[in-house]
């Protein structure tokens, strides 16, 4: 059949056809997908579609080190030479599919995007790596307790970052392609898929209002950005006493970028990286001189909030934040992100 | 005493946390206050005229809050109280025997503790994650989810770490709540540690760097302990830098052998760097083997007193040292 990207358009797949589906569709590409890890589920390289399990209501993991990895070769040298070679760029012209990251995870992409592929900057190695994605979303049904997509600008059924969409019904999967590459990713499984009728649209609204309901604004969204301009303001005294300064929150975050360039050694030879940082540890604003200026916890948790849910609304027009709740959910001390804004703003 | 005079734990500690505040004996007093969720507490800080009656006690008091301790008293001025289970008070008399925190400024606020409940042991067991309400009766948990609900028994739920618990009474207290429960001595081993154990030596280390190979570096582990209360870590050294920045395996077991080897003697077992770990790595597997090592060599166990020798800084001639070899 004939794929369209008009709205409402779309397709019909049966749910016992999922693995043929993402078997035509993986091709000889690679496929990314949800797999079951220890009683949780993780993004992996699948081989076979029977490693797939679609029963989460988020991944564990944010799927940002597939295209942010945690550890980067930019080039390598050798002392003495003055000469540098540049790390090779990931070899392969195939595509690599992700498939069944949520509607929070694949908006959070097109944040991590506009730092490094958008228009004050390009960064080569992170565009090639975006360019050979094709993001397929799973939208949700039974969202998490810690899930708050809706507070910030998402939805458990929103398209943004898609360049296809799966929603998942009772007895069928609605597809609809977003973007011209996932039209065009869809052609290999066209054999699968058959025309989908307003009934099924109809199906698709009510589970995503059900989906929508079930989800509480924890705090006000509209009052919050006024509220965050005192940077002196008291609450800071109190909102991090409880933070015991990991990267769980940061590091688990789909939206947070932050990282560090240094060199690694080993006698004449070495290599220049770039690795995951987080505003939560002290070495984040070091100074050589030994200065800190960011010198406790209070500090850092207030440049994460402000970062996420001010200076970010004013750099490029957004909070920082997709409502995924991972740091909440694995926060060692049981921090709610929701609680400490509704403080704030009932300040 | 009729029934109805036994008071529920969380009043005997709001109880006590009023009456130290309002006495002036202490300046701030450290418990738990649940979080939105049926499952999830939070650390609480109370100063005087905070409401005490946020304060709750139940199976998912896990945070050892021990680890608060040094970083709020230090070397300031403060009198703190503090809510202790059993492990959480071994932590304290280890950082009072190791000098971090004075005594005379705390008062410890000891829980008889029935071990921790594991959310993701209660979860397994339902058809429906989503939780909303859990109430604990008599060795029972009992979950109420989407209108059904399942009693469960709490030995099913409990922490691996809490299954082999020595000490569930405080080691050292001002205050205890609940009737203290005695001590167990033969050894308990988890099946997660028992299994370990039996297992070639390739095996066990590949064991231990697949967990390892799941780490992220978020360092979380070390900041949920309370025995890693250095001023400055190894890990954050930058001259030298005995640590990359980079994940590697090399440089994440260098991190997690440096940690866990810095707790020979001073574990305590009480679990908080695996519950702390976002990435499932089984932190508790390793401590717990340690600790069991030290056990069986040196019949020692740490956190017992604050008076108590600490292990690595005592000799005993009779000490096994098969591991001293003759020069070849």
């Amino acid at each position: 059949m004939k794929l369209e990207l008009e709205s409402g358009s779309g397709s019909i797949l049966r749910r016992e056809d999922l693995n043929r589906f993402l078997n035509l569709l993986q091709g000889s590409n690679d496929l990314y997908g949800p797999t079951r890890v220890q009683g949780r589920h993780e993004i992996r390289r699948i081989t076979a579609p029977e490693q797939l399990d679609t029963r989460y209501a988020n991944l564990a993991m944010s799927p940002k080190s597939l295209f942010l990895p945690q550890t980067e070769t930019l080039f390598t040298f050798a002392t003495g030479n003055r000469k540098t070679s540049p790390a090779a760029a990931r070899a392969g012209s195939g595509r690599n599919i992700l498939f069944g990251v949520r509607p929070c995870d694949a908006m959070a992409i097109t944040f991590l995007d506009r730092i490094f592929s958008g228009e004050d900057y390009r960064d080569p190695r992170y565009a090639a790596r975006r360019a050979s994605l094709i993001v397929i979303t799973l939208a949700c049904t039974v969202p998490d307790p810690t899930c708050f997509c809706t507070t910030v600008d998402c939805a458990p059924d929103s398209e943004i970052g898609a360049d296809v969409i799966l929603f998942e019904l009772p007895a069928y999967y609605l597809v609809k392609p977003v973007t011209r590459a996932g039209r065009d990713v869809l052609e290999a499984a066209a054999s699968l898929l058959t025309g989908a009728t307003r009934n099924d649209w109809d199906e698709k609204h009510r589970s995503a209002q059900n989906a929508r309901q079930s989800l509480r604004h924890g705090f006000d969204p509209n009052r919050l950005t006024a509220k965050l301009g005192d940077f002196q303001a008291p609450y800071w005294e109190k909102l991090h006493r409880e933070c015991l300064g990991c990267g769980v929150c940061t590091y688990l975050c789909p939206t947070c970028y932050c990282f560090d360039i240094t060199d690694e050694t080993i006698k004449s030879r070495g290599r220049r990286i770039r690795t995951w940082d987080s505003c939560m540890f002290p070495r984040f604003t070091q100074h050589a001189s030994g200065h800190n200026p960011r010198p406790t916890q209070k500090e850092r948790t207030r440049q994460r909030i402000l970062h996420k849910f001010n200076y970010a609304l004013k750099s490029h027009g957004r909070k920082l934040c997709v409502g995924c709740g991972r740091c909440i959910a694995f926060c060692p001390v049981g921090i709610d992100i929701r609680s400490v804004l509704k403080e704030i703003v009932e300040s | 005493m009729g029934a109805a005079a036994v008071k529920r734990p969380a009043t005997e500690i709001a109880a006590i946390a009023r009456e130290l505040l309002a006495a002036g004996k202490i300046d701030l007093f450290i418990g738990y206050r649940q979080t939105s969720s049926p499952v999830r507490t939070t650390p609480c800080f109370l100063t005087p005229h905070d409401d005490v009656t946020r304060l709750v006690w139940n199976g998912f008091c896990s945070n050892n809050l021990a680890v608060y301790l040094t970083r709020m008293m230090g070397r300031k001025r403060i009198r703190v109280g503090v809510v202790a289970k059993g492990c959480d008070s071994r932590s304290i008399a280890n950082l009072i025997r190791e000098n971090q925190i004075s005594r005379e400024a705390l008062v410890i606020v000891g829980m008889a503790c029935p071990g921790m409940l594991d959310v993701a042991k209660v979860r397994a067991k339902l058809a429906d994650p989503g939780i909303e309400k859990v109430e604990e009766i008599d060795g029972q948990v009992i979950v109420s989810s989407k209108g059904a609900i399942r009693s469960l028994a709490r030995t099913d739920c409990l922490y691996d770490g809490c299954i082999g618990c020595r000490h569930p009474t405080p080691t050292v207290v001002d205050r205890l709540v609940g009737a203290a429960a005695p001590d167990r001595k033969s050894p308990v081993l988890d099946s997660t540690v028992r299994d370990f154990l039996v297992r070639p030596r390739a095996e066990r280390w590949q064991i231990f760097e697949s967990e390892l190979a799941k780490c992220i570096r978020c360092h979380a582990c070390r900041n949920a302990c309370p025995n890693c209360y250095c001023q400055e870590c190894f890990a954050e050294q930058t001259s030298p830098e005995w640590l990359s920045a980079s994940n590697d395996m090399s440089n994440t077991l260098l991190y997690h052998i440096g940690r866990i080897l810095h707790q020979a003697g001073r574990c305590v077992e009480c679990g908080a760097c695996a519950r702390a770990c976002p990435a499932n790595v089984n932190l508790g597997l390793f401590t717990r083997l340690l600790a069991d090592e030290v056990r069986e060599r040196f019949a020692f166990e740490s956190g017992i007193s604050p008076e108590q020798p600490g292990l690595l800084s005592t000799f005993n001639a009779d000490d096994r040292q098969e591991f001293m070899t003759e020069p070849e």
